[in-house]
């Protein structure tokens, strides 16, 4: 340092920087009262100055420190010193700020402005409930939503390190299909220790649980020995399964989930040793899961078996993959490394055998799969109304400000100080808000119970969609954070008013032109926003309507039911054709059913399979087609009608291999009509199929889509273990779901009934997403509505109000009132017309992108003029009220009020 | 008088309690204060001008110390402002002393110290 030298330069040098830090004090000073400022300011320099040099000689971070400490200290004390000033000023009308502290405590001024509060929402009971309402609409929506993309999408799995786990399944490259992946590949891909730390194949399905009565299908797991592993999650009692567990001779062991264990043991700690049986085997139970061991697919799992996998088989593509990265790797890199792997065996193989592409993807994508659009378009509409919730406080608030200014500025000139003032009406809106947030907590609750409720089952994690103290903690910040932006404006703007300008001549008891400006913005904002989810709501309506109209191709008199024979007891095909015979002989024999038929998948349900066939042999040209297998009178049951050509005859083969082709496949290659007598062939069928029949479309994924193309085979020829009987009755379809029990149970009674289900619940279930999402956007709609209109409303009432003077004197002097309320009423149609105009704009451009990422057709503009028309006649009802107000002005009584 | 009673402001805040303890050894600038202040409490009482000066005029306002003239420091050749004790002030803290005595003496009455000491 150049502390000891004398020369000059450093000497100034090092009096310029005290006298830098001086000023800067000085400006900090400014945040006290000048009345303090007056009489310590030299003291309270001289003491800095002291600090400062102590500081100083200690180095860089002291000087720093000293830094922080002093603007902390001087603006800290400064506020607090000038809100001191002004209570001593307004309790005492005297100045002697100093006193302030001691006369009075903080909590009692508090108290102080809270009655003050109260008595105000008295005065203005209606302002109160509306900005209370409003806060706890949005605030609701809000908490109702996040609650749903809190607990779908943010939760993380319940795995040890989730972020690091992957699923891994092979992939048709060109075809975009993602395929299940083959045993072989899976006992490959466990060898790539240099990809993945660990990894195993699963499959979730379903088994039938006999020890008990009556006979349970139930979800089941099977996990190839390394899934609990891979996992990083270790059973709650007992022990997982491993790899020996699959192993040739070994005995059949099972882990069991949490619920199984409440539910079937009582959660009995005994429960290993125990056993259950699933078709002819009994598994020995060996391990219990955690109760939060989440399912890799929306079915669950009662239970976990082992899974053995023969390297040889490069056919059963049935399984799934998850698999844990090893240190490093990347699911980028984890697929290039398996895709190098893959492209020699699918050389070697055939790309039918071993598929060349793989797909790595977060486990956490997978499970949590495409409802993330959905809730991401939900979270917009909630933000927007929460948008327009604030605008609309703002709004209103500085409505009442217009009314209040004569109050406040009574209250000033009675020695009521600003800041006093100023947190007065913050302390009012902070009130309302936190009454609104509370309210707006129930609201959720309710929201979310509801929302619960009318979601599809098979939503992933449901369960995990709830309103907990965090929330509800999110909830009260959220309507503080609302009460603040919206309050500010106004609470200045009071604490601001002066005497002269609110009583003085030609003061008006409402806003001052210059806010005006202002609130129309706020109100085209509000009406535009409106329009928008309007017209979304619009779209997503139109497109439910659409499918709830499609014909599905299905009669509605159906009742249909599962049924899966066990290999161990029905282990010939021979065998499952004579025991679906007899069931639909029986079925057939039930009152009031008037055919019954047979088929492996049905249409709407979640479960279809896909063939791939070629129009000549060997051509290089192949389409994809949904294969369904037939039995009985299935078509007749079903009423699906036989458009040309004849319906396989029930119970009876084929002889030569015949298939039938729905409308929409007839149509893609015969459009002629010359459907019946060409040939098909399918992928490792030598032999065609000639086409027997065509017959009507059936919708099986999609009620948005058109019908998609189908082959039939028949089921006598091609016998399935599993299948769906499906019965037409003349009668309530499922009062028929019980006989038909009773009647499979009289074949065998190990043979579960299950998927139950009839034309009408299949239907509601495919359609229950899309009615959710209408269901949502259109009350976020009405809401949004509903706000701008009040909104609009207020417009108009406040101008209304501010002009009563100068309508009462143009009243007195013989105007028309007819004309001064059609003034009235095109002041506010003008401004709910600029937001329609906005929102029209914003809703085509919505409307586009929406298009893109959601699939939805555009706003028609038949669509958006219902819309206009709907939200314009809206408008005029509430400009009208309170015009008609201003036409009932009494100019005598306005007069002497002033 | 505005206080007729020293009890009327008890409890004391720590930052003034502190403060009339410093002055208790007499005449006082306001750096003295910090200075004393900060060496009695082994650094975890840190006044800054702000905390201060907010707290003398308090103290000022309800009569318990007095302002002197500015005069040069004894030290230095900066003139500074300093403060003493008033007749009020010590009976203040006094007062605020047997408030704390007899909470101490009531503390040590119960096992709540004992079990501290031990």
């Amino acid at each position: 340092m150049t502390d000891r030298q004398p020369d000059g330069d450093g000497r100034r040098a090092r009096d310029a920087a005290p006298a830098r830090a001086e000023r800067l004090y000085a400006l900090l000073l400014r945040s006290y009262p000048p009345a303090f400022r007056a009489r310590f300011a030299g003291a309270m320099t001289q003491a800095f100055r002291d600090r400062r040099r102590e500081a100083a000689a200690l180095g860089a971070r002291a000087r720093a420190a000293f830094w922080f400490v002093a603007i902390h200290d001087a603006v800290r004390n400064g506020l607090a010193e000038r809100m001191a000033a002004r209570r001593w000023t307004r309790s005492n009308g005297a100045t002697d700020h100093a006193a302030a502290d001691a006369g009075r405590t903080r909590a009692s001024f508090l108290a102080q402005d809270l009655r003050d509060a109260v008595r105000s929402f008295r005065r203005f009971p209606g302002v109160a409930l509306t900005v209370v309402a409003t806060i706890a609409l949005g605030i609701g929506a809000n908490i109702v939503i996040l609650a749903a993309v809190r607990g779908v999408l943010l939760t993380p799995l319940p795995f040890e390190a989730p972020d690091r786990l992957v699923q891994v399944v092979q992939t048709l490259p060109g075809r975009g299909g993602r395929a299940n992946v083959t045993p072989a590949a899976a006992v490959a891909w466990e060898a790539r220790t240099d990809v993945f730390a660990a990894s195993a194949a699963y499959a979730y399905t379903t088994a039938n649980l006999t020890g008990t009565t009556p006979a349970e299908r139930i979800p089941v797991a099977l996990v190839a020995g390394g899934f609990f592993r891979t996992l990083g999650v270790a059973p709650l009692v007992g022990r997982a399964l491993d790899a020996g567990d699959a192993a040739d001779g070994a005995p059949p062991v099972t882990v069991v989930s949490w619920t199984t264990w409440q539910r079937r043991f009582g959660g009995r700690p005994d429960v290993t040793g125990g056993t259950l049986r699933l078709g002819a085997t009994t598994y020995r139970i060996v391990g219990v899961m955690p109760r939060d061991f989440e399912p890799l697919s929306w079915r669950g799992a009662d239970l976990w078996l082992p899974l053995r996998l023969d390297p040889a088989n490069v056919d059963t593509a049935a399984y799934r993959v998850v698999a844990r990265l090893a240190d490093g790797v990347t699911p980028t890199v984890a697929r290039l490394a398996l895709e190098a792997d893959a492209a020699d065996r699918a050389r070697a193989l055939g790309a039918d055998r071993w598929p060349a592409g793989v797909s790595v993807r977060p486990l956490a994508t997978e499970i949590v799969g495409d409802v993330s659009g959905t809730f991401a378009a939900l979270q917009g509409c909630a933000l927007a109304v929460l948008l327009l919730a604030c605008a609309n406080l703002a709004h209103l608030l500085i409505a009442r400000s217009g009314w209040r200014r004569r109050e406040f500025a009574v209250r000033a000139a009675l020695g009521a100080g600003r800041s006093r003032l100023a947190r007065q009406a913050l302390t009012e809106q902070l009130l309302l808000a936190l009454a609104g947030g509370a309210l707006g907590v129930l609201l959720a609750a309710w929201g979310i119970g509801a929302l619960v409720s009318l979601a599809p089952a098979e939503t992933p994690r449901l369960d995990l969609i709830r309103l907990d103290a965090g929330l509800a903690i999110w909830a009260f910040g959220l309507a503080t954070a609302c009460g603040l932006i919206v309050g500010v404006v106004p609470a200045f703007r009071l604490s601001r008013t002066r005497l002269a300008s609110a009583l003085g001549a030609g003061a008006r008891a409402g806003v001052v032109p210059g806010r005006a400006r202002s609130l129309r913005t706020v109100v085209v904002v509000e009406m535009a926003l409106a329009v928008l989810l309007v017209s979304i709501s619009g779209v997503l309506a139109g497109r439910l309507r659409l499918e709830q109209r499609v014909d599905v191709g299905l009669d509605r008199q159906l009742a249909a039911a599962e049924v899966s024979l066990p290999g161990a007891a029905y282990p010939t095909s021979d065998a499952w054709r004579q025991t679906f015979a007899a069931m639909l002989d029986r079925v057939r024999a039930l009152p009031g059913v008037t055919a019954v038929g047979l088929v492996d998948t049905l249409p709407m349900s979640q479960s279809w399979s896909q063939v791939r066939y070629r129009l000549a042999e060997g051509d290089a040209a192949f389409d994809f087609a949904l294969s369904y297998r037939v039995a009985g009178d299935y078509f007749h049951a079903a009423g699906i009608r036989v458009e040309a050509g004849r319906a396989f005859d029930a119970g009876r083969r084929t002889g030569a291999p015949s298939v039938l082709v729905s409308h929409a496949l007839a149509r893609r290659h015969w459009p002629d009509g010359s459907a019946v007598g060409r040939r098909i062939w399918l992928d490792g069928v030598a032999e065609p199929f000639t086409v027997q029949a065509v017959v009507g479309d059936v919708h099986h994924r999609s009620l948005a889509d058109g019908p998609e193309a189908a082959l039939y085979f028949s089921a006598e020829d091609l016998p399935v273990p599993r299948a769906v009987i499906v019965a037409r009755t003349d009668g309530d379809p499922s009062a028929l779901l019980a006989p038909m029990r009773v009647v499979v149970a009289a074949i065998d009674p190990q043979l579960p009934l299950f998927n139950t289900r009839t034309t009408d619940a299949l239907r509601a279930d495919l359609l229950a997403l899309p009615r959710l999402l209408v269901g949502l956007v259109s009350a976020f709609a009405v809401l949004a509505l509903v706000l701008g209109l009040v909104g609009v409303h207020a417009v108009v009432a406040l101008t209304v109000a501010a002009e009563r003077r100068e309508t009462g004197v143009r009243l007195a002097l013989g105007a028309s009132p007819g004309a001064l309320a059609r003034g009235f009423l095109a002041r506010g149609l003008t401004l709910s017309a600029a937001g329609l105009g906005v929102g029209l704009g914003l809703s085509i451009a919505a409307g586009t992108a929406l298009a893109r990422v959601m699939d939805l057709p555009r706003p028609d503009a038949a669509l958006l003029g219902l819309v206009t028309v709907a939200l314009a006649s809206a408008a005029l009802l509430a400009c009208a009220i309170p015009a008609r107000r201003a036409l009932r002005t009494d100019p005598v009584e306005v007069m002497r009020s002033d | 008088m505005p206080h007729p009673s020293p009890h009327d402001l008890l409890p004391l805040t720590p930052v003034v309690f502190e403060i009339l303890l410093a002055l208790g050894d007499g005449e006082c600038h306001g750096y003295h204060i910090m200075r004393h202040v900060e060496t009695r409490t082994g650094g975890r009482v840190r006044l800054h001008a702000g905390t201060l000066y907010r707290a003398l005029a308090r103290m000022l306002a309800d009569g318990l110390i007095a302002e002197l003239d500015e005069r040069p420091d004894p030290g230095g050749d900066e003139r500074r402002r300093y403060y003493e004790l008033t007749p009020f002030g010590i009976q203040v803290a006094e007062a605020e002393m047997a408030r704390l005595d007899g909470q101490l003496r009531a503390a040590r009455g119960t096992r709540l110290l004992r079990r501290g000491s031990r």
